[in-house]
């Protein structure tokens, strides 16, 4: 009798239809602040806490992960850079988590109800600590990533604390956050600061281009929808006839409204093997539905394909992108059917 | 890769190594064994991280290579293969490992050799050997008074370390020490060769449990390597390798009661029998209990004013002044666990000071006890 | 309640455990420059838990020094010549011991002499008038109770040399709230250790707050 195979557990850390980070060997932008990390250990005077902050999605954990690669031992390619090849013996041991001084924190996965925890509770963090008494298993640094710090409740960054006040020789600890005006000054405070930029659409462009074939309407689209995340960028190209087409399809309907149309889009996107494209057409509405608000208040349009051809006030636009996000996740907690949530959310938009 | 063996050395082989493999895993790598196939024979390793765990046993290698597997499932295959049939492993032509025994097949998916964690065979210091059944006495009269708490991290292992010899003594001691900041378990033994300057390291408390298991039953030479950052111990074809812990274990002498003038002997049996019936009352978590020494009397008594009251008296050998005194009455019996001897020893002094507990038959091991105040 | 060992690690005596500042600044210059004593002769002077014992520790390390204590009643020997020598409590050594070792200093049969006190050399209780005589002219620096700065420093280093790492929120309480000489800290922190020990918790703040309040009471 076969076992069933061996399955992958769902990760914190991975976004939707994005590659996992310790997974990714390019960095796109942020080489100001990989070139000060590579400085500083290369002179051995690397500090002992770093926090990486920005936006989701734009590269934090990607560059954390250049950053222990060669702090256990990966040797980069390039003098300056954290660059290690995904052929070197480390990268291979981060990626499998294997690696005996390599701990990695994040949101867990819980066995029993088969469910990613809504946060890091302080069982993770004792890990830390334990972690940290231990001597290193390669001889050299012991490294612990948090990813990210905003999901740690009160008690787990209180165990944080310790480590961070009185680290033991050769360990390093890298905290990500999107929102490190939220974290705990003591935590703050004890951390080398590394706020990280969206990446620029120019930078992000080029790079867009050399990844994938698409036509430069897919590519322009994809940017603009980005917001500066490499990652997010690549999954809208790669997800265009999903999400793309339908998205600029139900934009140039207006004023006219489509039931057909909002029916077929909602229909396929709620199909189970489309779950990662659902997502991301959401997302990308919600984008759309604020730069439409910036249009209506600026004139300007920073947004993907071309301004809603609907005349409203900045405040409706704001209420009408707050009502979508209400039903979006309140069918989300509630398990409601997908098709109809979208549906009503499509039919909402055009509705006065 | 691909080898052949007969069901009993992989089970034997998988047995020993696949204990260490956590149970409810989320990180794929850490739920496989890797396993190196190479003339003539297999080398198994297992890992949590913390603690590494190889086996080599021979085998007919057709194609040599390395990969890993998930480590709980080949062992339930193996365990429920018939006795005396024989095992083929091999590597796909879809990169899955294939079992084949007799008339049973099966698949599993594979994980490369290059992403398995890897623990260095440090620049040991000290190499030196010691029967199993030395290294097991040792372990065990110490092992139950580990502390679990989590803040003292460095009192979480047991003290491994030489001691040198005493004035007029030819030999040192190899010793163990595990304290929990309330009681103390010692237990020493002479030092083979090869420890001298031997640094005192700290074995976690995993360690040593995945250790007791291994030599559980042996009666074969352990070969014991130490070195700044690990511990490795070899017996027969099974290799132990463990981190330390990053720390410094407290100057345990000190707290060692050498003054007490008042000595207690009790058959070691009959004591712990009383103190688990009186203790039966007691419901809170320290489950206190007093001793009360008057004469060649000894009255064990719990006073609960809510669950009620026990006591019970028992005749013993005393002549120092009366007192009276309290413990924990697990940390009581736990040590009469440890008590080989029909008598079991107590040296005292005063309700607030370390009890010294030894075992006439053992003088390489002793035990402290503080009080609770009553 | 249950009664804990009184467990302690050996004080952390090495040069990268010193806390360095203001109050002591004086007496590591001092110790660096070994080669201008008066005599081969320095003697450092200073509260207890000033820092004396660590601070011998740290130069008895570099230049290999042999350490007797004052208390222990040694007797100087013939392998002390052309060492250097630490004696720390040096007003509680024996005084012939004392004459001898100064005088051997002098001639430079001892390379170096470093003795450590609580007073001034000038005001130790000795007999021998021309012992005296010596005392009263030994080069001495002085070690001052440390500064805030230090002062944290050192409180965060008492607790690590019980293995205890305690927040910041807790030393500032422990200072604000406690005698300030690094003395009755060290005391504080002992007793603080057990209590928590005892009752397996952590030391906290919070901890820190019931326990001074229970004292007061």
């Amino acid at each position: 009798m076969a076992k069933p195979i061996e399955q992958t557990y769902p990760e914190a850390d991975k976004a939707n239809d994005c590659p996992r980070p310790r997974d990714v060997y390019s960095l796109i932008g942020h080489s100001s602040g990989e070139t000060r990390f590579a400085n500083m250990h290369a002179n051995d005077s690397l500090h002992h806490a770093w926090l990486i902050s920005g936006p989701s999605g734009i590269g934090k954990a990607t560059l954390a992960y250049r950053m222990i690669r060669t702090v256990l031992g990966g040797q980069p390619q390039t003098a300056g850079r954290l660059d290690v090849a995904a052929s070197d013996p480390v990268s291979k041991r981060i990626q499998s988590l294997g690696h005996g001084d390599f701990l990695l924190i994040r949101r867990p996965y819980d066995l029993k109800s088969k469910k990613l925890r809504a946060e890091i509770p302080i069982a993770e963090a004792r890990k830390i600590g334990d972690f940290f008494s231990r001597k290193a298993s390669e001889g050299g640094w012991r490294v612990c990533l948090i990813d990210n710090i905003d999901d740690m409740n009160r008690s787990a960054t209180n165990a944080l604390l310790k480590i961070l006040e009185e680290p033991p020789k050769q360990a390093l600890l890298i905290l990500l956050s999107s929102a490190p005006g939220r974290l705990l000054p003591t935590i703050r405070s004890r951390c080398m600061a590394l706020p990280l930029r969206p990446v620029p659409e120019t930078v992000l462009r080029d790079w867009l281009s050399t990844q994938v074939n698409a036509p430069d309407t897919d590519i322009d689209a994809a940017v603009k929808l980005a917001g500066g995340a490499p990652g997010k960028a690549l999954a809208y190209v790669q997800n265009a006839d999903t999400v793309l087409r339908p998205l600029a399809r139900f934009i140039g309907g207006f004023p006219a409204q489509n039931a057909r149309q909002y029916h077929s889009i909602s229909d396929t996107l709620s199909l189970a093997k489309n779950a990662p494209s659902h997502d991301l057409f959401w997302e990308g509405l919600q984008d759309i539905l604020h730069a439409q608000a910036v249009y209506a208040a600026t004139g300007e349009w920073g947004g993907a394909f071309e301004p809603l051809a609907l005349r409203r006030d900045v405040d409706e636009w704001v209420a009408v992108r707050a009502e979508l996000n209400q039903m979006r996740w309140a069918g989300a907690g509630l398990n409601m059917n997908k098709k109809n949530v979208l549906l009503q959310a499509l039919m909402r938009i055009g509705a006065a | 890769m691909k080898f052949s063996m007969e069901r009993a050395a992989l089970l034997g082989a998988l047995g020993h190594v696949q204990n260490v493999v956590e149970r409810r895993n989320t990180i794929p790598i850490l739920s496989n064994v890797l396993m190196s196939a190479d003339n003539g024979s297999i080398n198994f390793v297992a890992t949590d991280l913390d603690i590494e765990i190889s086996e080599s046993t021979s085998a007919d290698v057709a194609i040599a290579g390395d990969v890993t597997a998930p480590a709980h499932t080949l062992y339930d295959i193996a365990r429920k293969l018939p006795d005396g049939a024989e095992v083929s492993l091999s590597v796909g032509s879809d990169g899955r490992l294939e079992v084949d025994a007799g008339r049973s097949h099966f698949v599993l998916p594979l994980l490369p050799a290059g992403d398995f964690p890897k623990m260095t065979a440090d620049d040991f210091t000290h190499n030196f050997a010691l029967g199993a059944a030395e290294l097991a006495r040792l372990l065990d009269k110490t092992k139950f008074a580990i502390s679990t708490e989590e803040t003292r991290y460095y009192l979480n292992g047991i003290y491994f370390h030489a001691v040198a010899p005493e004035a007029g003594s030819a030999h040192g001691k190899l010793r163990c020490v595990a304290t929990d900041g309330h009681r103390l378990a010692l237990c020493e033994m002479a030092a083979p060769d090869g420890t001298d300057g031997l640094p005192g390291v700290i074995i976690p408390r995993k360690t040593i449990a995945e250790l007791r298991r291994l030599i559980d039953g042996l009666s074969e030479t352990v070969e014991i390597s130490v070195s700044e950052a690990k511990i490795r111990f070899k017996v027969g074809s099974a290799v132990l390798t463990s981190k330390l812990i990053d720390g410094t274990f407290p100057d345990y002498d000190r707290v060692i009661p050498k003054d007490g003038d008042k000595k207690l002997v009790i058959d070691n049996g009959v004591f712990a029998s009383a103190v688990d019936r009186v203790s039966t009352i007691s419901a809170e978590k320290s489950r206190s209990i007093k001793l009360t020494l008057e004469g060649d009397n000894l009255t064990l008594a719990v006073n609960n004013p809510e669950h009620g009251n026990a006591r019970e008296d028992l005749m013993v050998d005393y002549g120092a002044e009366n007192l009276e005194i309290g413990f924990n009455a697990k940390y009581l019996l736990d040590v009469t666990t440890q008590i080989e001897a029909r008598d079991v020893h107590f040296s005292l002094s005063d309700p607030a000071s370390p009890a010294l507990v030894t075992d006439p038959e053992d003088d390489g091991a002793l035990f402290v006890l503080m009080p609770l105040r009553v | 309640m249950q009664i804990p060992f009184d467990l302690t690690l050996p004080p952390d005596y090495s040069a990268g455990a010193f806390i360095h500042g203001a109050s002591n600044a004086e007496a590591v210059d001092a110790l660096a420059n070994t080669q201008i004593w008066a005599n081969n002769i320095l003697a450092i002077v200073g509260p207890k838990g000033c820092g004396k014992t660590h601070l011998g520790h740290m130069w008895a390390n570099e230049k290999n020094a042999i350490i007797v204590d004052g208390n222990d009643g040694f007797v100087p020997r013939r392998d002390y010549r052309g060492r250097a020598l630490w004696i720390d409590n040096g007003a509680q050594a024996d005084e012939y011991a004392l004459f001898t070792l100064i005088n051997l200093a002098i001639t430079g049969e001892i390379r170096a002499l470093l003795l450590c006190a609580r007073d001034m050399p000038a005001v130790w209780q000795v007999q021998l008038p021309d012992l005296r005589s010596r005392l009263r002219n030994l080069q001495t620096v002085q070690l001052q109770e440390p500064d805030e700065e230090v002062l944290q420093a050192i409180v965060t280093k008492l607790f690590k040399d019980r293995g205890l790492i305690v927040s910041k929120a807790l030393i500032t309480y422990l200072l604000s709230h406690a005698d300030r000489s690094v003395d009755s800290l060290r005391g504080l922190i002992t007793e603080l250790d057990k209590k928590a020990a005892s009752e397996k918790v952590n030391v906290t703040r919070t901890f820190a707050a019931k326990y001074m309040q229970g004292k007061l009471f």
